[in-house]
C-alpha cells in the first residue's frame, strides 16, 4: 500500500469504529481530519475533504483519486470505544505515535466487545428500572415489580435482537412481555402501573438517540439529525405500541 | 424534606451509574458520572418542585450538568459526551415520548398532544443548555464550540 491509501484507510476505519459505537457525526469529522492533516503534515488543507452522515463516510484526500467510502450498517452505544478512538487520535496528532501503531491499535479496538461482563450490564438495567420506578413517584411497594418488569424488558431485548435481528419488532416484543408481567405483578400487589411499566421499558428508551439527534442538528448536520431523530421516534413508538397492546388486551 | 433530597441524591446517582453501565462508560468515569448526572438532577428536580414549566428545568438541568461535564472531561482529559449523557437519563424526554405514544394508541388524544409538546420543549431546552454550557466554558477557557470550525 501507499502512504495515502494507509492514510485513508486508518482514517476510515477510526470514522467507523466511532459511528458504530454511536458518536455525533461532527466528533467523527474532526477526529478524522485531524488524523488526515496530521499524518499528511498539512495545516489546513484544502484538497481533502471528509463528509459523515449516519449510513456512510466519504473521504477524498485528492482530486486524482477518486472518493472513497464506507457504509455503516449496525450502531449501538459503546462510549468507551469512542473515548478509546479520541485518544489514540490525540496521541497521534501530538506526535505520540506511528500510523502504523494507530492502524494496529484500531484493529484491537474494533475486534473487542464490551469490557462489562453480561451478568452486571443486567444487574444494572434492573437497578436502573427501580430507580427509574421511584425517582418519577412511585412507591416503595412498585419496586419489586418495576425491577421484575425492567429484567425481563431486558432480556427479552437482548434474546429478540440476537435472533431475529429486527431492531423495531425486538423492542416491540420487550414492551409487550415486559408490561405482561408489570400489570400481572401489579394486579397482584395492588400498586401504581403507570409508574411500574415507566421503570420496565428505562433502560430501552431511545434517550441517548435524541440527544445525539439534537446536537447533530446543532452542529448543521442536518441530515443525520433527522435520520437519528426519525430512529428514536421508531423506537418510541414500538414501546408504546407494545404497552398499548398490553392495555388493550388486559384493561379496555 | 431532608428525605426527600437524600432519596433524589442517591436515586439520580444509582441511575446514572447504572445507565453508564449499560451504555459502556469506560470504567475510569463511573464515578464522576455519577457526580455529575446528581448535579443535573438535582437542578431539574428542585425547580420542577417550584414549578418553573419543563422548558426551564430542562435547561437549568442540562446547563448544570454540561457545566460539570466541561470540567469533569478537562480533569479525566476524556470527551464531553462520557459524562454528560448518563447524568440525562431521567431528564432526556425518551421516557415522556414513549408515555406521549402510549396515550395515542390509547385513544386519549389531548395527553398525547400535551406529551408530544412537551417532548419538544424539553429537547429544545437541553440543547439551549448544552449551547449556554459551551458558551460560558468558552469565555471561560476560550475553548473551541460544539461542531466544526468555520471555513
Amino acid at each position: 500500500m501507499t502512504d495515502k491509501e494507509i492514510i485513508l484507510e486508518v482514517s476510515l476505519l477510526a470514522g467507523k469504529i466511532m459511528l458504530e459505537s454511536g458518536a455525533e457525526t461532527s466528533r467523527v469529522e474532526d477526529t478524522m481530519e485531524r488524523i488526515i492533516r496530521h499524518a499528511l503534515h498539512v495545516e489546513q488543507d484544502t484538497t481533502t475533504y471528509t463528509y459523515v452522515t449516519v449510513n456512510g463516510i466519504f473521504v477524498q484526500l485528492d482530486h486524482s483519486k477518486g472518493t472513497n467510502f464506507v457504509r455503516i450498517d449496525s450502531r449501538g452505544h459503546n462510549l468507551e470505544r469512542i473515548t478509546a478512538v479520541n485518544q489514540i487520535s490525540r496521541s497521534f496528532a501530538g506526535g505520540d505515535m506511528t500510523l502504523r501503531e494507530v492502524y494496529e491499535s484500531l484493529l484491537t479496538i474494533s475486534g473487542e466487545d464490551s469490557s462489562y461482563p453480561l451478568w452486571l450490564r443486567i444487574i444494572c438495567a434492573t437497578v436502573l428500572s427501580g430507580s427509574v420506578v421511584l425517582i418519577f413517584g412511585g412507591r416503595f411497594v412498585d419496586l419489586p415489580a418495576g425491577m421484575a418488569a425492567g429484567l425481563l424488558c431486558y432480556l427479552i431485548h437482548l434474546v429478540a435482537w440476537r435472533v431475529i435481528k429486527a431492531s423495531f419488532f425486538a423492542e416491540y416484543v420487550a414492551a409487550f412481555i415486559g408490561g405482561t408481567l408489570a400489570y400481572c405483578l401489579t394486579t397482584v400487589s395492588s400498586g401504581n402501573l403507570d409508574s411500574v411499566m415507566m421503570g420496565a421499558v428505562a433502560p430501552l428508551v431511545p434517550g441517548i438517540a435524541i440527544t445525539t439527534a439534537i446536537r447533530d442538528i446543532m452542529a448543521k448536520h442536518y441530515l443525520s439529525g433527522l435520520i437519528r431523530g426519525l430512529e428514536a421516534i421508531f423506537i418510541a413508538g414500538a414501546l408504546g405500541t407494545g404497552i398499548a397492546t398490553v392495555y388493550y388486551i388486559f384493561i379496555l | 424534606m431532608v428525605y426527600q433530597i437524600c432519596l433524589n441524591i442517591v436515586l439520580s446517582f444509582l441511575s446514572s451509574i447504572t445507565f453508564a453501565v449499560i451504555s459502556n462508560v469506560p470504567r475510569k468515569s463511573l464515578l464522576t458520572g455519577g457526580i455529575v448526572g446528581t448535579i443535573g438532577w438535582l437542578g431539574f428536580w428542585g425547580l420542577s418542585l417550584h414549578h418553573a414549566g419543563i422548558f426551564l428545568s430542562s435547561f437549568v438541568c442540562s446547563l448544570l450538568l454540561a457545566l460539570a461535564a466541561h470540567v469533569a472531561s478537562r480533569l479525566h482529559k476524556m470527551p464531553l459526551i462520557v459524562f454528560y449523557i448518563p447524568g440525562l437519563v431521567p431528564v432526556v424526554p425518551g421516557i415522556s415520548s414513549y408515555e406521549a405514544f402510549r396515550a395515542l394508541l390509547t385513544h386519549h388524544y389531548s395527553t398525547a398532544m400535551f406529551g408530544f409538546i412537551n417532548v419538544i420543549f424539553s429537547a429544545v431546552g437541553i440543547t439551549c443548555g448544552l449551547v449556554a454550557a459551551d458558551i460560558v466554558m468558552r469565555l471561560v477557557f476560550s475553548y473551541k464550540l460544539v461542531g466544526r470550525r468555520t471555513p
